[in-house]
């Protein structure tokens, strides 16, 4: 239980995840994942590029800090309604007072195009999303490993 | 002679064959010239030589006959003194080489000298004889002159005198007319040749004339043209020539011009056709990029829940499994969904007849018809324009439109009191603009181009899979026509606008730019005051 001792170490700071993500079935799926492996972890979601960019900006309805805290990892899905996911990227990693959230693609697509337009875009990282449970379950406990428990963030 | 360039060598061309003329006809001339001053100079020779011998032939004749009566008392009388006597004083007033006096037989008794050298010899030759007229003969010898004369008197011959004279006096004055006639003759011949040179210098002027005005009337602008056409073949096709010149240089030139100008546009044609390749290719990507991720999202979902479902069922958890199950089931919907609406956009594509003619209300009617529960369900009214053309196009895929455009409507209706759509028309510049507007939620400026696109929707929340308004464009597109969306803003309601093509004429639909006037309705007109309001345009539903 080493990984819940490090998890629950970082716990001490609340750590925000902010997801980004249309498929309301696949937002689910992580929220799932994410309690299993990493309960402590805040976990808020949008529904599109636009509600990204609004939150991570404090705009409209995400006015409010205590609700809207800034997220330590952004989970960002490409294809979204109204601002896609590249756009929201593009935006959070070109002016200076986003840049240091961490970004992780988290898509169903693993066209070579959209990675490497993703990391043009300065994306921390880049995962496809598996298309099967177990493993669905292995990568999300892995992101909150390496993201909570290993990777040191600002 | 290809290193002289065309200018300089047309010029060589042309005034060689000048040149040999000129000299050749100067030749002719001479000759000519030469030939007739030598026939006139012989005639005059002829005429003189003539004419002088006869005047000094009679004074010969005339003294050869005074002398052969002074001499015949003498001869008669044998008196060789006074022959000589006679000899010396003839000799003073005639110029002779030689003066021999014979006896009647022809033997020489004196030649008039003191020596007698020639004394009895028997003189050669013709005589002269009675039938001689007036008895004297002309021997010609070389350029001496014998005269040969009777000395008698009456019927009594005592003997015969011959003369040598140096030269005929009239040999002399010929000499100095031949001298003349020789001096006039190089004088002639001078001004002839002096001609010729003249001739030959006048033919090289003419030949360096047309040098200049042919380098400058064909050279130049053929020079101009191998330039002009060798910047056209490195690619500047926008390079004209200026036709000047000859009238087949000009031709030439309006030639080069005219296929310049066609490669221009058939450049422009392919360019715009590997454009419109290109673009097409793009959106083959992009929809396969598309279609694959998200027939990928649900099926990840029906994976993934499947195997919840086992954990939850493990976990005899059924209030979850229940849940799942229908994630589950609603994803599999979704993608059946995605598939058929896939099937139904290939299709759109292929427009069966798009020249037939139908009336417009009719396709719109049928459309709401289609709908009518759904939109019943939600109290959507709907208000179909009076007046509506007719139009060309496939019936079934205009009411693919209208169905789409009336469902897409109705769902950002949702939530508004009294949701009301319009379906109208109007006729402008850009031809016929049929329009489908709601009081909906309208479209913020930066995703009015989004709507179009495959798989885009605007609102996750909603139903739909985003291929409806991408099937509208593609049929369309189909018949030659634009669709576009205005609208200003959130709250504010959406027109779709499309172009079509009325029955019986007008030109391509095509040509209709987006962005034009069928939303410059009411509020619209603070926003932007320079769009004038089209005349019978229905106010939008507040």
């Amino acid at each position: 239980m080493q990984q819940f001792r490090v998890a629950s170490q970082v716990a001490v700071r609340p750590f925000e995840v902010l997801l980004v993500e249309d498929d309301q079935d696949h937002a689910e799926l992580v929220r799932r994942c994410l309690q299993e492996h990493l309960p402590a972890a805040g976990l808020h979601h949008v529904s599109d590029g636009q509600q990204a960019l609004d939150y991570l900006h404090r705009r409209g309805s995400f006015a409010d800090p205590a609700r809207s805290p800034r997220p330590d990892l952004v989970l960002l899905d490409l294809r979204l309604p109204r601002v896609d996911g590249l756009t929201v990227l593009r935006q959070i990693k070109e002016p200076p007072e986003l840049r240091n959230v961490p970004v992780v693609v988290l898509t169903t697509s693993d066209a070579i195009p959209d990675v490497t337009a993703a990391y043009r875009a300065y994306v921390n990282s880049y995962l496809v999303k598996p298309m099967d449970f177990a493993r669905f379950d292995a990568l999300i406990r892995q992101i909150g490993l390496y993201w909570v428990g290993r990777n040191q963030h600002p | 002679v290809r290193r002289l360039g065309i200018g300089a060598r047309y010029a060589l061309y042309f005034s060689v064959p000048v040149l040999v003329v000129v000299v050749l006809a100067l030749l002719a001339a001479g000759l000519v010239a030469w030939r007739q001053a030598k026939a006139f100079r012989q005639e005059i020779d002829g005429v003189v030589l003539a004419a002088r011998s006869a005047d000094a032939e009679t004074a010969l004749r005339g003294t050869a006959v005074y002398l052969g009566n002074r001499l015949f008392n003498d001869l008669h009388r044998v008196d060789v003194e006074r022959l000589d006597e006679e000899i010396s004083k003839a000799k003073a007033w005639l110029h002779v080489k030689s003066f021999l006096v014979t006896d009647a037989k022809g033997t020489v008794l004196t030649d008039g000298t003191d020596g007698k050298s020639r004394f009895g010899e028997a003189l050669s030759g013709a005589l002269p004889r009675e039938a001689t007229p007036a008895g004297v003969l002309l021997v010609p010898r070389g350029d001496e002159t014998e005269v040969r004369f009777v000395i008698r008197s009456g019927e009594i011959v005592a003997g015969f005198g011959v003369v040598t004279i140096a030269e005929a006096p009239w040999q002399h004055s010929l000499r100095r007319l031949d001298a003349r006639t020789r001096d006039i003759w190089d004088g002639y011949r001078a001004s002839l040749l002096s001609l010729g040179g003249v001739g030959l210098l006048l033919a090289l002027l003419v030949g360096l004339v047309a040098s200049g005005i042919l380098s400058r009337s064909l050279a130049r602008p053929l020079m101009e043209m191998s330039h002009a056409a060798r910047e056209i073949a490195g690619g500047n096709l926008d390079y004209r020539v200026d036709p000047e010149g000859a009238e087949e240089v000009r031709d030439l030139a309006n030639a080069l011009n005219g296929m310049a100008r066609d490669l221009r546009s058939h450049e422009r044609a392919l360019q715009a056709e590997r454009a419109d390749l290109a673009r097409k290719n793009a959106e083959l990507e992009r929809f396969n990029h598309t279609v694959s991720h998200d027939l990928r999202s649900p099926l990840t979902t029906i994976r993934v829940f499947a195997g919840l479902l086992e954990k939850s069922f493990a976990a005899r958890d059924e209030e979850r499994f229940r849940s799942d199950l229908l994630r589950v089931l609603s994803a599999s919907d979704r993608m059946r969904e995605l598939l058929e609406d896939l099937l139904r956009l290939s299709r759109a594509g292929r427009v069966v007849d798009r020249a037939s003619e139908v009336e417009l209300a009719q396709v719109a009617r049928d459309a709401v018809e289609l709908l009518r529960g759904r939109l019943d369900e939600r109290g959507v009214r709907v208000e179909i324009a009076d007046g509506l053309p007719r139009v060309r196009g496939d019936r079934h895929r205009l009411i693919d439109v209208f169905q789409n455009l009336v469902e897409n409507a109705a769902k950002f209706t949702v939530g508004q009191a009294e949701p009301r759509i319009e379906i109208g028309a109007v006729t402008d510049a850009r031809g016929l603009v049929v329009f489908v507007r709601d009081n909906g939620r309208g479209i913020e400026r930066q995703h009015q181009d989004k709507v179009f696109d495959l798989f885009e929707k605007l609102d996750p929340g909603r139903e739909g899979t985003g291929v409806g308004l991408a099937l509208v464009k593609r049929i369309v597109e189909a018949h030659g026509g634009r669709v576009w969306v205005e609208s200003e803003g959130e709250g504010r309601g959406a027109t779709f606008c499309l172009t079509l093509l009325l029955a019986g004429g007008g030109g391509p639909a095509g040509s209709a730019q987006p962005g034009g006037a069928v939303a410059a309705a009411g509020a619209s007109a603070i926003d932007r005051p320079e769009r004038p309001r089209p005349p019978g345009l229905p106010v939008p539903p507040a």
